[in-house]
């Protein structure tokens, strides 16, 4: 039904052909939508040989905290259903390529400062309104609200005119016009390319949520509205039903979805422990689960249940070394060379993952490999410290979050390889709370171990961890790590839509990472999906938003 | 005897305020709040202190430790158990929510390990010595060390994995529209690991109270006088055989509302003992609260109703009357 791809095209980078391709929905889809608007009406009356069928069970991610408004830093669980019941301006695909959602196409100005969306005229929400641009300018307007404290603000601060509306000095946002009833622009303070990209609890690309609901809602008590635990109006392929704490979330197809019927009849997303999860999975009761382990991804690869799908990670594994302490790049090269990556590597992740030696690891088109590779070599490691003139007496203290496996498993080895290079480590596990303290408030350790971020969805992401404004408190620059050069590029990489131009400004922001080495990087560890065999239309890639095209997933007998 | 009972719910008040002072307490000395136990740390890293602040001045977490436990305090007594911090729902209705799925699950397993149990226990020590009571006291010594995450998971993997006989996990298949059936289907692996547990416990008990009791001078009395057999056992001595027992399962009852953590977790069943780890894990202290109050409450009721059945059980205990 509807469209058949919704990509806007199959090849080329996302920039590029974000400029070059404009999704062109013909007539024919709206009339199908305004035929399935109808059917919605009275769905048990015409039954069709394409009528939704088969309930499909995800894994949830994490317990949801209960309230079902996009503004919280959601855990995973909570990104899973507002995916199902709602739908952003534009979004992305499973490699990260930018697809229609709400705007059927959109503009970018040369100096990416100003995006501008144009809506589709055929969307309904689940109970019938019209959805038209005033729902975009609601919702967005209410994430920039103090009062509301959505996580996403952190973004959407760059929009030109939101600090002043947030302090209360001006009820206009400049940057947020409504042209027409289903056009709209977004005008930044200052370019920003990046601006469409974030993890879910810090995008730009909020769920649009419904005005005619929501409109007289109290923003300070927001989580308090019946809207919040019972949100049954969106737009998106499936409609709320109900959430159940500890067992799942139920949502039902939205026949009128606008890119087409779900060929689902019903999505559950479960919630369990990722034990239950993987039980459940085995036994062919739960049809999705993300990020099983290297080693129940390789028990299960001859299971006739699940089908495991190994994608590209995101994330980054890294020991972040505080750069004020150890201030020499000379000593933090040492440390990369001192230490048998390749070898730890392939115990912990049975070869699913790969190596990194800097940060931008993503998309594909931001790939650059002519850099060190900081291969094992612990005279080289010695060499550089003899330069830097290390003090072989100083102790280094390492601490990170206990119940880690990898990182239990690696310490004691990276700790032996140190000693055999000079440098004396000490190992400190500390429970979650007090290595966050130690991290990000007091900012006092040596080395910090932990796994994550979202590196490889553009290579601004590196920005957040290793600009010099970034230096935590106030930022994520954990390391404090500082380099102008640096900065400059990332300013640069922000400023220009063009997809070749930012390839080389990046590669020279990778250069320089490798160079100096703010963390010590190891590695970006695959994305294990458990998909059972009977699924179809699935499409996995480094995206963990696996939903992206749910509406077309579809359940063999 | 109306004047015990009284007199011991007048004494739970101050009770339950301690026990709840002192949870809060605690709680409120373990590191971190609900703000930062709900994101993780690169998350709150990208998001930086302010936002933290906001939340944190939202939640009226800043306020200090004393004044938020009086505030707190002030609305129980008007009946309001407050709002969860982390999603806004309130206290009451989740745990309302939780106990039907904990008194289900707890209650079959109680009920399950005491109605097995006891008989069990009895005969072991009518027969003791015999190949029956060695199988019951080996057996029962194997089931009472089997780790219940242990237990659940073995069964899991053997029979919803491996024979795909019951479900692995949940209160009923999803999709499907409720039933008893389904529901029963889905009892029998997380009933099992629970009474597996508390079988051993009532029957080792039952067997060594039995087996006091059947040493007893009125036990030989009751013999010589020609009694028959079942009459002795049953009307003397088990009868005088139930007073520890009772301890025992007045002890084990408030579990019925307090729900098991492991068993619960490992079989996804909706009860109290998965909000309390949630509640603590995500440090929302109303929830917190809420749930030890409940929990506490059926432990001091508990009590009493062990204290109640004693005088049932045996004629010699009067409460209140000035003589035991």
């Amino acid at each position: 039904m509807g469209i058949d791809d919704p990509r806007f095209g199959a090849c080329g980078s996302p920039l590029d052909r974000r400029l070059r391709r404009r999704a062109l929905l013909g007539g024919a889809a709206a009339l199908a939508a305004a035929a399935l608007l109808d059917e919605r009406k009275t769905p048990r009356a015409l039954a069709r040989q394409d009528a939704p069928s088969g309930v499909l069970q995800l894994g949830g991610e994490s317990e949801p905290a209960g309230s079902w408004l996009p503004f919280r830093a959601a855990g995973g669980a909570e990104t899973q259903v507002f995916d199902l019941i709602f739908s952003r301006l534009i979004r992305f695909d499973a490699d990260y390529n930018l697809i229609p959602d709400l705007a059927e196409s959109f503009e970018i100005s040369p100096d990416a400062s100003e995006f501008t969306f144009n809506l589709r005229k055929d969307v309904t929400w689940h109970d019938g309104a019209p959805f038209t641009a005033r729902d975009v300018i609601f919702t967005y307007r209410l994430a920039m609200m103090e009062e509301v404290a959505a996580s996403q603000y952190n973004k959407l601060s760059q929009v030109l005119g939101a600090a002043a509306f947030r302090a209360g000095e001006s009820d206009e946002i400049p940057g947020l016009q409504m042209v027409d009833d289903y056009t709209v622009k977004i005008i930044l303070e200052k370019p920003n390319i990046a601006f469409l990209v974030g993890a879910a609890h810090n995008n730009s690309l909020i769920w649009i949520l419904p005005e005619h609901i929501l409109k007289d809602a109290n923003p300070a008590e927001i989580d308090q509205h019946p809207f919040a635990q019972n949100p049954n109006v969106g737009t998106g392929p499936f409609t709320f039903v109900e959430y159940v704490a500890d067992q799942h979330v139920q949502t039902d197809a939205n026949l009128a979805y606008f890119l087409g019927t779900p060929k689902l009849a019903q999505v559950y997303v479960r919630l369990a422990s990722p034990a239950t999860q993987l039980a459940a999975l085995e036994s062919g009761e739960l049809h999705v689960m993300q990020a099983l382990s290297a080693a129940d991804g390789e028990r299960l690869a001859t299971s006739e249940v699940v089908n495991v799908v190994p994608t590209p990670g995101v994330g980054i594994f890294q020991t972040a070394v505080f750069n004020e302490r150890i201030p020499d790049k000379r000593v933090r090269q040492a440390l990369m060379h001192g230490v048998d990556r390749q070898s730890l590597m392939d115990v912990v992740l049975k070869g699913q993952g790969r190596l990194v030696n800097q940060s931008i690891i993503g998309p594909e088109w931001a790939l650059y490999d002519d850099l060190n590779p900081y291969e094992f070599n612990q005279e080289r490691a010695k060499e550089l410290l003899a330069e830097a003139g290390w003090d072989s007496s100083r102790t280094l203290d390492l601490i990170w979050e206990q119940g880690v496996q990898a990182i239990e498993l690696c310490a004691p080895v990276f700790q032996q390889q140190m000693a055999e290079i000079g440098v004396q480590v000490t190992l400190t596990p500390l429970d979650e709370e007090a290595f966050e303290a130690r991290v990000l408030d007091e900012m006092d350790f040596d080395l910090a171990w932990f796994g994550g971020g979202a590196y490889g969805l553009d290579p601004d992401v590196s920005s957040t961890y290793y600009a010099c404004a970034n230096w935590t408190p106030n930022g994520g620059n954990t390391t404090h790590f500082c380099s102008e050069e640096l900065d400059q590029l990332f300013v640069d990489g922000r400023g220009t839509p063009d997809v070749d131009e930012r390839r080389e400004i990046y590669h020279q922001a990778a250069k320089i990472l490798n160079d100096e080495v703010p963390t010590i990087f190891w590695w970006s560890e695959n994305m294990i999906w458990g998909i059972n065999k009977r699924v179809e239309g699935v499409a996995p890639g480094p995206n963990t938003d696996i939903h992206w095209n749910i509406q077309e997933w579809s359940l063999a007998e | 005897m109306g004047a015990f009972v009284l007199r011991r719910l007048i004494i739970a008040v101050p009770v339950l305020c301690g026990v709840t002072l002192l949870a809060y307490l605690l709680v409120d000395l373990a590191p971190g709040d609900p703000v930062t136990a709900m994101v993780d740390p690169s998350t709150r890293a990208e998001l930086g202190p302010e936002w933290v602040e906001l939340r944190k001045e939202q939640l009226g977490l800043n306020d200090p430790a004393p004044v938020r436990y009086l505030l707190w305090l002030k609305e129980v007594l008007q009946g309001n158990l407050g709002y969860s911090l982390i999603g806004g729902q309130s206290v009451a209705s989740q745990i309302q929510e939780r106990i039907g799925p904990t008194l289900l699950l707890m209650g079959t397993a109680l009920l399950l390990g005491t109605l097995i149990g006891i008989p069990l226990g009895v005969l072991s020590a009518i027969r003791q010595y015999s190949l029956l009571d060695y199988l019951a006291t080996v057996g029962g010594f194997l089931a009472i060390s089997t780790p219940s995450f242990f237990l659940g998971l073995g069964l899991v993997y053997l029979f919803a994995v491996r024979w795909k006989l019951f479900p692995s996990s949940g209160m009923r298949t999803l999709g499907v529209e409720d039933s008893g059936s389904d529901l029963v289907r889905h009892m029998i692996l997380p009933v099992t690991v629970l009474a597996f547990a508390q079988i051993p416990l009532v029957m080792r008990y039952a067997r060594a109270a039995m087996l006091e009791v059947l040493r007893q001078d009125y036990v030989t009395t009751a013999r010589s006088k020609g009694l028959g057999e079942r009459v002795v056992l049953l009307g003397h001595a088990f009868r005088n055989a139930l007073l520890p027992l009772i301890t025992v399962l007045g002890l084990t009852l408030p579990e019925i509302l307090s729900g098991a953590v492991i068993t619960e977790t490992i079989f996804q069943w909706p009860g109290m003992g998965m909000l309390v780890i949630r509640a603590v894990s995500a440090r929302d202290y109303p929830l917190i609260l809420g749930t030890i109050l409940v929990t506490a409450t059926m432990v001091l009721v508990c009590n009493l109703l062990a204290d109640l059945l004693y005088a049932a059980a045996d004629p010699r205990i009067r409460f209140g009357e000035g003589r035991r």
